[in-house]
């Protein structure tokens, strides 16, 4: 039977807690609503069709409340009660918060699992964020960086463009004198000296820069006068060096005696730098005027084909620059005037801001930044995580919902609308975010930024914690707050408010769909962790596999020592042969893994890039280079030592022949014709990231021998060292000394390995760990869901192993099927991944897929087995009987 | 039906008129309005009570109560002086809007 009266008051409870209409407006309204029933019973409705229609033409209600709003606000500002409204909703809010705190400690396992988990994804994202921040920010401490450019060169190199950040000697000044636009230039020259101050001397690498530089670019002096560096022989130094030298003084007209090449000089200390900060991409050791350079007879300032390391100018405006560009011509007529070998095709400019995002594509350039393709790395991986421990938020709180349903039902009958609900749980979703957040800072502060400072920094780029003390990092940490926020609390907002109190209250719902999809998350999940976790396995046996490639020589038991002039091998030889436990000596201009030289040959017409190594008698034998056609340099033989020549494998198959067939041809180098008589097995000078290059070998003048390597007894490598030490102390006190062993050329490149696949393994780890707290909830909501059944299974006989597996079956099948997506994935990315680092490398094979499985469905199996236990413990007839 | 726009454009001088001839209920008013406009005029219900506050707000109309025989109290609003003086400006606007079309379309504007 129908009752107006009734209907009338459940349709008020709808703004039972509207902050917008109140209880006289719906009362205006509720009597027009009765006015309107009443005529239209009059004009022949039933009274429920009439309270229908009326109802219906009220309009709707979404739609009023906010034009009730509207008013309501008008009235508070012309009534100026605004602050008392701030004020009430302020509570409201409050209420809010206090609510959400008290839900989450209710369910602690589940708060706890997704603060964690969303702690781990933020503390990784604040490290990529740092690192990017700093890589993309580079020197912005210069003023006025837009209008400062680097002139850098483009020159065609066997067939492609190669840019370089080097220039011409003479053409800074030049384009200062042809342009009024460029208000400044300066250049700067990279070299090396040996320093003698303060009782120590190393060697140490020393710039040469134009008056202008400390004026272009922001590096303030602690002491000292930037003007100074005008006068006769004055250095200035930077922060560190002063301190390596002269400690906590002031050494401002301390002298230090500086050794380029031949020349001995003394200079005396006009400033010290502060120290630089760690924005910038290029900085100097110790700076001296560019005259000196000409004056040390280095280069010819006018020598077109001589190049200078960095050449930068300041313009009036940026605006100018095009103008500038396109008049280079002059400039590369007289560089092609000056050289025929690899003229400059053109000149091009770049800004300063830019100068470290671009490094990596200009080669030899004085700035220096992280590749590109780490940076989207990092961002995937930061993204990667963050991901995960959302879904993992999304797939407990919608297997949460099912126990909350009880609440939210209680809730709407008394009155709750739907946006309400979901705020109300959005709020929830909002305070535990800003708990992960909070977490996620100090981890990244105490834990991550430490860590990857571990694995990656290299001497100055340590990356510092300066979360909050630009604007745009806080920013950036909103921004986080509201992502994680709003991705993962929407969706269980709506979906949980979306229920009708009714059904709630009739049976429990557990719709399929929602389990499906949550499940595949959970898989998505797993896929991750997988891939991740195979990567891992695949970086570390990688790691491995470099580590026990063949250097193509005998590398161990090798000590090296280094001379710096002419003429000091010869006299450590003599005395090093008379030591008991070297076997063989043998010397060399270019030590395998130290750096070689660079030839461009003719051969056969057509030019041709090789990589050049001078090496002594006996050298080959010595290391255990293996021959593969021909013969050695023969000391007996000495006639014909000036145009005799070597090559490697590599060089024979490169022009088509085999090694037989190699010997006798000849190619022109430096104006001189060389013939090959030898063809050596190719053997690894640079580390294994490049493949095996053309090479040639030349007889070394004995002045030219600068390597010294000593084959030594085997387990007497440190007794020979210190032998070393202690001979060249005693035969060249005021010069550094470096000895080492060859097979430590390449310790760097094995530690950049091991350094990747331990990143790769933490990541995993952090996957797996959180992928494995997103089981963890599901397997116990799982669990608790089916309580019922289990326990009617109990009852009737099925053993506790039986049902554990059939309750826990479906994650199972789960987590095979990711393996079955994320294997061929892995496979392709990894693979080419892999093939784009290294020259040679160890494939995915099934060994590491099978490592990676393992440890996932064992870690997987320990997880769920928690649940297990509970199965165990439970007593059928207790569970059955609440039921 | 009028078009939307000028439904709003309208609303204002339409509550001001219905008004002005003696106070009256919210469901009073939207009957008149149908009535005298052969049912053309379809205000949602919902836009109607907001605007009355809102003429409330701005010191156009006052709102009183009074107990009725047939069911709860009702909410009657009435002209202020300050709302007469405002239905006045509004007639002189439309008047001399009228005037513009009758200029416009000739005798044609008499016609329905």
């Amino acid at each position: 039977m129908f009752d107006l009266d009734k209907a009338l008051a459940a349709w008020r409870h709808q703004f039972k807690y509207s902050h917008t209409v109140n209880a006289q407006d719906l009362d205006e309204v509720e009597r027009h609503l009765r006015d309107q029933v009443v005529d239209l019973i009059a004009a022949g409705e039933t009274p429920e069709e009439a309270f229908r229609q009326a109802v219906a033409e009220m309009g709707s209600m979404v739609e009023a409340e906010g034009e009730y709003g509207k008013v309501y606000w008008e009235k508070v500002r012309r009534e100026g009660t605004l602050m008392r409204e701030l004020g009430v909703r302020g509570a409201l809010l409050l209420n809010y918060v206090k609510l959400a705190y008290r839900n989450m400690l209710r369910s602690k396992a589940a708060s706890v699992i997704n603060i964690s988990g969303l702690a781990i994804a933020v503390g990784c994202t604040l490290v990529v964020y740092i690192f990017l921040d700093r890589a993309l920010t580079m020197d912005r401490f210069h003023p006025d960086g837009e209008r400062i450019f680097l002139v850098e060169n483009v020159i065609e190199r066997n067939g492609h463009r190669q840019t370089w950040g080097d220039a011409p000697h003479p053409l800074g000044p030049a384009m200062a004198a042809d342009f009024p636009q460029i208000e400044q230039f300066t250049r700067v020259e990279q070299s090396r000296a040996t320093m003698q101050a303060g009782g120590k001397v190393f060697i140490e690498s020393a710039q040469f820069a134009d008056p202008a530089f400390l004026e272009m670019f922001n590096f303030p002096l602690q002491y000292g006068q930037a003007a100074a560096l005008h006068e006769e022989n004055s250095v200035i130094l930077c922060h560190k060096l002063a301190f390596k030298y002269f400690g906590e003084d002031n050494p401002v007209g301390e002298t230090v005696v500086l050794t380029f090449g031949d020349h001995r000089e003394a200079f005396t200390v006009r400033g010290v730098a502060a120290p630089f900060p760690q924005r910038a991409s290029f900085d100097f050791n110790m700076l001296l005027s560019y005259e000196k350079l000409y004056d040390l007879g280095y280069d010819d300032p006018d020598d077109w084909s001589a190049f200078t390391t960095a050449t930068f100018i300041k313009l009036h405006s940026a605006d100018d620059l095009p103008l500038i560009a396109g008049s280079m011509d002059k400039y590369l007529d007289l560089n092609h005037a000056a050289t025929e070998d690899w003229p400059i095709a053109a000149f091009v400019f770049d800004d300063l801001y830019s100068l470290a995002i671009h490094s990596e594509h200009v080669r030899g350039d004085i700035s220096g930044g992280p590749s590109m393709a780490g940076f989207i790395l990092l961002i995937l991986i930061a993204v990667f995580l963050l991901s995960l421990a959302c879904f993992n938020y999304m797939n407990i709180a919608i297997a949460t919902a099912q126990r909350r349903l009880k609440e939210v039902g209680v809730r709407k009958v008394m009155g709750s609308n739907r946006t309400q609900l979901a705020f109300q749980f959005l709020c929830e979703n909002v305070l535990l975010c800003l708990l992960a957040l909070g977490l996620g800072v100090v981890l990244a502060a105490t834990l991550f930024l430490p860590g990857f400072n571990m694995l990656f920094a290299e001497g100055d780029f340590l990356l510092e914690f300066d979360i909050g003390s630009t604007g745009r990092s806080w920013i950036f940490l909103i921004g986080l707050l509201m992502l994680i926020g709003v991705a993962s609390g929407a969706y269980p907002a709506f979906y949980i408010s979306r229920f009708q109190p009714i059904a709630i209250f009739r049976s429990v719902p557990t719709s399929g769909s929602k389990r499906w999809f949550t499940r595949t998350f959970l898989t998505f999940q797993f896929v991750l962790t997988f891939i991740t976790m195979i990567a891992g396995v695949l970086f570390y046996q990688n790691a491995t596999y470099q580590e026990q490639q063949e250097w193509g020589y005998n590398k161990e038991h090798l000590v090296v020592m280094q001379t710096r002039e002419a003429g000091q091998y010869g006299i450590l030889e003599q005395k090093v042969r008379q030591m008991p436990n070297v076997l063989e000596v043998a010397g060399t201009a270019h030590q395998p893994g130290r750096g070689e030289g660079y030839a461009v040959i003719e051969m056969q017409g057509e030019k041709k890039e090789a990589c050049r190594f001078e090496v002594g008698h006996g050298f080959f034998e010595a290391l255990g280079i293996r021959l593969q056609a021909g013969r050695f340099f023969d000391p007996q033989r000495n006639a014909d030592a000036a145009t005799i020549a070597m090559i490697n494998e590599t060089f024979a198959r490169s022009q088509g022949w085999d090694a037989e067939s190699a010997l006798g041809h000849s190619f022109r180098y430096d104006s001189t014709d060389y013939s090959i008589i030898g063809v050596l097995a190719d053997f690894h000078y640079e580390d294994f990231t490049d493949a095996i290059e053309p090479a040639l070998f030349l007889l070394a003048d004995d002045a030219d021998l600068r390597y010294l390597s000593a084959r030594v007894q085997p387990g007497t490598e440190a007794e020979t060292i210190a032998a070393f030490d202690t001979l060249w102390k005693q035969t060249f006190p005021d010069l550094p000394g470096d000895i080492s062993v060859q097979s430590d050329v390449f310790a760097y490149f094995y530690r950049d390995n091991r350094n990747v696949a331990r990143l790769f393994g933490g990541i995993a780890l952090m996957a797996l760990l959180i992928s494995c707290m997103g089981l963890f909830g599901l397997a116990s909501q799982n669990v608790a869901r089916r309580m019922k059944e289990i326990s009617i299974r109990k009852v009737l006989g099925a053993s506790m192993l039986q049902v554990s597996v059939l309750v826990n079956r479906g994650f199972f099948i789960m987590l095979t099927l990711a393996a079955g997506i994320a294997l061929p994935l892995a496979y392709v990315l990894l693979n080419a991944l892999l093939a784009d680092v290294y020259a040679d490398y160890a494939p995915l094979d099934v060994a590491s897929f099978g490592i990676a499985c393992c440890l996932i469905f064992g870690t997987a199996l320990l997880t769920v087995t928690t649940q297990i236990r509970r199965v165990v413990q439970t007593n059928p007839a207790e569970v059955l009987r609440n039921e | 039906m009028f078009s939307k726009r000028l439904l709003a454009a309208s609303l204002e001088p339409l509550m001001l008129s219905l008004l002005a001839d003696g106070p009256k209920y919210g469901y009073q008013i939207i009957q008149r309005a149908r009535h005298l406009s052969n049912d053309q005029i379809h205000w949602s219900n919902s836009k109607l009570y907001p605007l009355l506050h809102s003429l409330e707000n701005e010191g156009l109309v006052e709102a009183f109560w009074q107990p009725s025989e047939s069911g709860p109290d009702r909410k009657y609003y009435r002209l202020t002086s300050k709302g007469h003086e405002a239905l006045a400006a509004t007639k002189k606007e439309w008047r001399s809007m009228y005037a513009l079309f009758a200029e416009l379309w000739g005798p044609e504007i008499a016609f329905g």
